[in-house]
């Protein structure tokens, strides 16, 4: 499962050019991710946090469950997306100004997607492998 | 009264130049308000301006998050 999960978000980080720093992380603890070490546990808090804020917005809408979230700053954008379920994974990544919203979260959910083995996706038209 | 040629010149030049001005820094300089948005599972979204109270503790979370991993590339 690791294997899948770090080769799912290797192909991601290589695709993407609005992703900069992200974590993959399950029950099991962090799956892949490209963040240093002494900032890892503290992103996984963090996104554990905005879990729980995003599942008591919910909550308090009565709305279905969330599955994806995006927080615009002035210094850059953070997005969330998560598997639904109690051993779902989430993925927390950040991404510079004037990120393409739409691209970046299509981006997480493929790579958690394929991180469960799901069928390969084709590249969509546009999205290339970054140039080295 | 008559206007010299390079001061016509140099007026073209001068609206030219701010015309292209102003389109660069609405297509790229001006940057749009911080804020939250949320997916749900039933294809609705939420979307909350960043100075609101329902987005403030979305919005220190984030600021840690971005703090701890400065945007590089």
């Amino acid at each position: 499962m690791k294997q899948e999960v770090e080769a799912a978000f290797e192909e991601m980080m290589d695709i993407s050019t609005d992703i900069d720093r992200a974590v993959v992380f399950g029950q099991a603890g962090i799956l892949a991710t490209n963040m240093s070490e002494e900032v890892r546990k503290a992103a996984v808090a963090q996104a554990q946090e905005l879990v729980r804020l995003g599942e008591l917005r919910a909550a308090e809408m009565g709305s279905q469950p969330f599955t994806q979230l995006v927080v615009e700053t002035p210094s850059g954008y953070v997005f969330l997306a998560r598997e639904l379920g109690p051993d779902g994974m989430v993925m927390l990544a950040t991404g510079k100004k004037g990120s393409r919203v739409g691209l970046a979260l299509y981006d997480l959910k493929t790579c958690l997607r394929d991180a469960r083995g799901g069928a390969l996706t084709d590249i969509p038209k546009g999205r290339k492998k970054k140039e080295e | 009264m008559k206007i010299r040629p390079v001061f016509k010149i140099f007026g073209v030049v001068t609206l030219i130049g701010s015309l292209a001005a102003g389109v660069y820094y609405f297509l790229f300089v001006r940057s749009r308000q911080p804020q939250v948005e949320m997916y749900f599972d039933d294809g609705s979204m939420l979307s909350m301006p960043g100075e609101t109270e329902e987005a403030s503790p979305f919005m220190a979370v984030a600021a840690e998050v971005l703090k701890n991993n400065p945007v590089t590339s």
